[in-house]
C-alpha cells in the first residue's frame, strides 16, 4: 500500500512538473471556453432571447449555460491529456516505467490524478473568470464559499473520469492519429447530449435517456447546483455525486484494466 | 551461483524466430558481452530478460526469479539501458534522476547524494537543471547511464550505452562500470558494435546470429578457435630451408611460404615471436623484418556470421536516429 501511493505520487509529481512547464497550454485551455462563453452564450441570450423552463430562475442564459462550457473546457483538454500516454510510448519514456518495479494500475492512477489536478485548476480558473468577468452568480444554498466546495469535488470528479477515459483509449492505440479520430467522435455527442447548452425538459423522451447515461450531464447539473441550487438544476444532488464517483470508479478500473493488458 | 540462466529460450514474431532456443548461463559478478549484426536477437533476448517481452517458450531466470512468474522481484533487481531514449524531455536531468530513484525506492536519506555522485561521474552535474530537451545525444546517453545505476542493481543490462558518444566520455563510463564490476561484484550483460571495448571488457562473450548463439568463449578462447595469431617473417635467403625447422618451433602451428617471405600461424603472437627468431638465428639466417597481425574479435565475428560488425554496425535507421539526435541539440 506505501509502495502504493509512494509511486502513484512519483508519476503524479512528474504530471505535475510537466503541467506546469507549459504555460501556454494552461492559458490556452481555458481561453477557448471563455470566448464561447462571450460568442455563444451572450450571442444566444440576446440574439434569441432564450427562455428558460424554470419558473423562478432568476438569471440570464449565460448564467445558466456558463457551467456547461466549463465542463466543455475540461471535457475537451481532459480527453487529449489522456493521449499523453501515447507521447510516452512514442518518445520512449514508457519503458522506463514499464521496467521499473510498479504496479501499472499505480501508473495509471498517478495518471490520472495527475490529468485531474491540471482539468481542476483549469475548470476552477473558467468558473472563476465567469464569475468574475461575466458576473455569473455562485450563490447556490451553500454560499459563495459552500459552492465554490462543491464545484471543486464536482469538477475534480468530473475531471477524473474524462481523463481516465482519455487513458483508456489510448493504452490500446499506437498512433495518436486514430486517438484523435476516437477522441473528436466521442467529445461531440458528450458535450451536445448533455443539457450544457439546452435544458432537457421539453426534449423527446428518447433524448433524455440518452443525456442520462452521459456522465457528463451529471458534472454540468452538480456544477448548477453549486452555483444556483434546486431552481435550474435538473437532478437531485445526491444522484449528480453518485453517479460522478461512479464514473470516476468506473473510468479508473477501464483504464487500468486495458493499460495492464496492454 | 548464477545470475542469468535461459534455457531453450524461444521468441517469435509470426513467423520470424528472433530467438531461437538460447541457453544462456551468466554467472554472479560477470561481464558478459553479446554480440551479433543487427536483427541477430540482442534486443529481443534483453527484452526477455528484463521482463519486457514475454517469451514464446523455454524459461528464463534472472537474479533467481522467474522472469514469466515474478516479474516484480527481477525488476527490483535489475538496471536496464535502453538502446532507444527513454527520458522525459520535459523534465531536467536531476528531475528525471529523482523521478527514477523515487520510483526503485532507494532511501530518501540516500537519493541526494546519489543522485550528485552519478551526475558528477558521467560529468553532468553542471548541467542538471536544464531540461533535457537542450541536451545533446551523448549527454543523453550519459545520463541514462547514471540513471540506470541509481538504485544501484544486481544485474545491468546496457544495450548499445556507448554508440555514439566520444572516445572520452567512452573511457570515462567504461571505467566506472568496470569498478562497478570488480567492486561491487554487479553482474554485467552488454551489447555493443564496438569490438574493440567487448574485447577489453568482457570476461566472456556470447555471438548470436539468427537467434541463436554461434560461438561462446572468453576473448582469448574464442580467437584462439579460428588459429589465432600470425607472423610474417622477410627473410635474407634460405627462406624454404627454415620452414621445417620453424615447424618444430613450439607455439607454431603451421608454417607457409607467401610472397614476401613466410607466414606462421601461431598460438599467441607475442610469446611466440622470441622463439621463432631464435630458431632462425641458429640456422645463421637473417631476419629483414617481421610483422605481427593480431587475431580481433572482429575476425571471430566475421568467422562465425560471416559479415563485418562495422558494416552492419550503423545501418540506415541507425545513422538517421543518430544525426536527428546531433540536430536535436541546437
Amino acid at each position: 500500500m506505501n509502495a502504493f501511493v509512494n509511486d502513484s505520487f512519483t508519476v503524479w509529481h512528474r504530471e505535475w512538473l510537466r503541467f506546469i512547464r507549459k504555460p501556454a497550454r494552461v492559458v490556452g485551455s481555458f481561453l477557448t471556453p471563455l470566448i464561447w462563453m462571450a460568442m455563444f452564450g451572450y450571442g444566444m441570450q440576446r440574439g434569441l432571447r432564450v427562455q428558460l423552463p424554470f419558473p423562478g430562475f432568476h438569471g440570464t442564459y449565460l448564467d445558466w449555460t456558463a457551467p456547461g462550457i466549463v465542463a466543455m473546457g475540461m471535457l475537451f483538454t481532459g480527453i487529449f491529456t489522456g493521449m499523453a500516454i501515447l507521447f510516452d510510448r512514442q518518445f520512449g519514456f514508457l519503458k522506463e516505467i514499464l521496467v521499473a518495479p510498479v504496479s501499472r494500475v499505480s501508473f495509471v492512477v498517478g495518471k490520472g490524478l495527475g490529468g485531474m489536478t491540471a482539468s481542476l485548476v483549469q475548470g476552477l480558473t473558467m468558473l472563476v473568470l465567469a464569475v468574475v468577468v461575466f458576473r455569473v452568480p455562485l450563490m447556490g444554498p451553500f454560499g459563495f464559499a459552500g459552492g465554490f466546495l462543491l464545484a471543486v469535488v464536482a469538477l475534480g470528479l468530473l475531471g477524473l473520469g474524462i481523463v481516465n477515459l482519455g487513458v483508456a483509449i489510448a493504452a490500446r492505440l499506437e498512433s495518436h492519429e486514430v486517438f484523435m479520430l476516437v477522441a473528436n467522435f466521442l467529445v461531440m455527442p458528450l458535450f451536445f447530449l448533455s443539457g450544457a447548452i439546452y435544458p432537457l425538459t421539453n426534449l423527446p423522451r428518447a433524448l433524455q435517456v440518452v443525456i442520462h447515461v452521459n456522465p457528463v450531464h451529471y458534472g454540468v447539473d452538480a456544477l448548477r447546483w453549486a452555483m444556483f441550487g434546486a431552481v435550474g438544476t435538473e437532478n437531485t444532488l445526491a444522484l449528480d455525486i453518485g453517479a460522478l464517483i461512479l464514473f470516476a470508479l468506473l473510468t479508473t478500473w477501464l483504464a487500468a484494466r486495458l493499460f495492464s493488458r496492454s | 551461483m548464477a545470475a542469468i540462466r535461459t534455457s531453450k529460450l524461444v521468441k517469435t514474431y509470426g513467423e520470424l524466430k528472433a530467438l531461437d532456443g538460447v541457453d544462456l548461463e551468466v554467472q554472479k559478478g560477470e561481464f558478459f558481452g553479446l554480440l551479433g549484426p543487427n536483427g541477430a536477437g540482442k534486443s529481443t533476448l534483453i527484452g526477455v530478460l528484463s521482463t519486457m517481452l514475454p517469451a514464446t517458450s523455454g524459461t528464463a531466470e534472472v537474479a533467481g526469479f522467474s522472469v514469466k512468474d515474478q516479474p516484480a522481484e527481477v525488476r527490483k533487481r535489475i538496471g536496464v539501458v535502453f538502446q532507444d531514449p527513454s527520458l522525459d524531455e520535459e523534465l531536467t536531468g536531476r528531475e528525471n534522476m529523482m523521478f527514477h530513484a523515487r520510483l526503485y525506492k532507494v532511501p530518501r536519506g540516500e537519493r541526494a547524494a546519489r543522485i550528485d555522485e552519478l551526475l558528477q561521474i558521467v560529468e553532468l552535474a553542471d548541467r542538471q537543471h536544464e531540461r533535457v530537451k537542450a541536451y545533446s545525444g551523448g549527454m543523453r546517453r550519459r545520463l541514462e547511464l547514471a540513471r540506470g545505476l541509481l538504485h544501484k542493481p544486481e544485474i545491468l543490462f546496457l544495450d548499445e550505452p556507448t554508440l555514439g558518444l566520444d572516445p572520452q566520455t567512452r573511457v570515462h563510463i567504461w571505467d566506472y562500470i568496470r569498478r562497478l564490476n570488480a567492486e561491487e561484484r554487479v553482474t554485467i550483460v552488454l551489447t555493443t558494435h564496438y569490438m574493440d571495448e567487448a574485447d577489453q571488457l568482457c570476461h566472456r562473450i556470447a555471438i548470436i546470429d539468427k537467434g541463436r548463439f554461434v560461438a561462446q568463449g572468453t576473448p582469448t578462447e574464442l580467437k584462439a578457435q579460428i588459429g589465432g595469431d600470425v607472423v610474417y617473417l622477410n627473410l635474407n635467403g634460405q627462406t624454404r630451408e627454415l620452414v621445417p625447422i620453424l615447424e618444430g618451433v613450439p607455439d607454431v602451428r603451421s608454417v607457409k611460404v607467401v610472397a614476401s617471405g613466410l607466414q606462421l600461424e601461431v598460438h599467441e603472437g607475442g610469446a611466440a615471436i622470441p622463439k621463432i627468431l631464435d630458431a632462425v638465428r641458429t640456422q645463421g639466417a637473417k631476419v629483414e623484418s617481421v610483422r605481427l597481425q593480431q587475431t580481433t574479435l572482429n575476425d571471430v565475428f566475421i568467422k562465425h556470421t560471416g559479415r563485418e560488425i562495422r558494416d552492419e554496425g550503423m545501418d540506415n535507421a541507425d545513422r538517421m536516429r543518430f544525426y536527428m539526435r546531433g540536430h536535436r541539440r541546437r
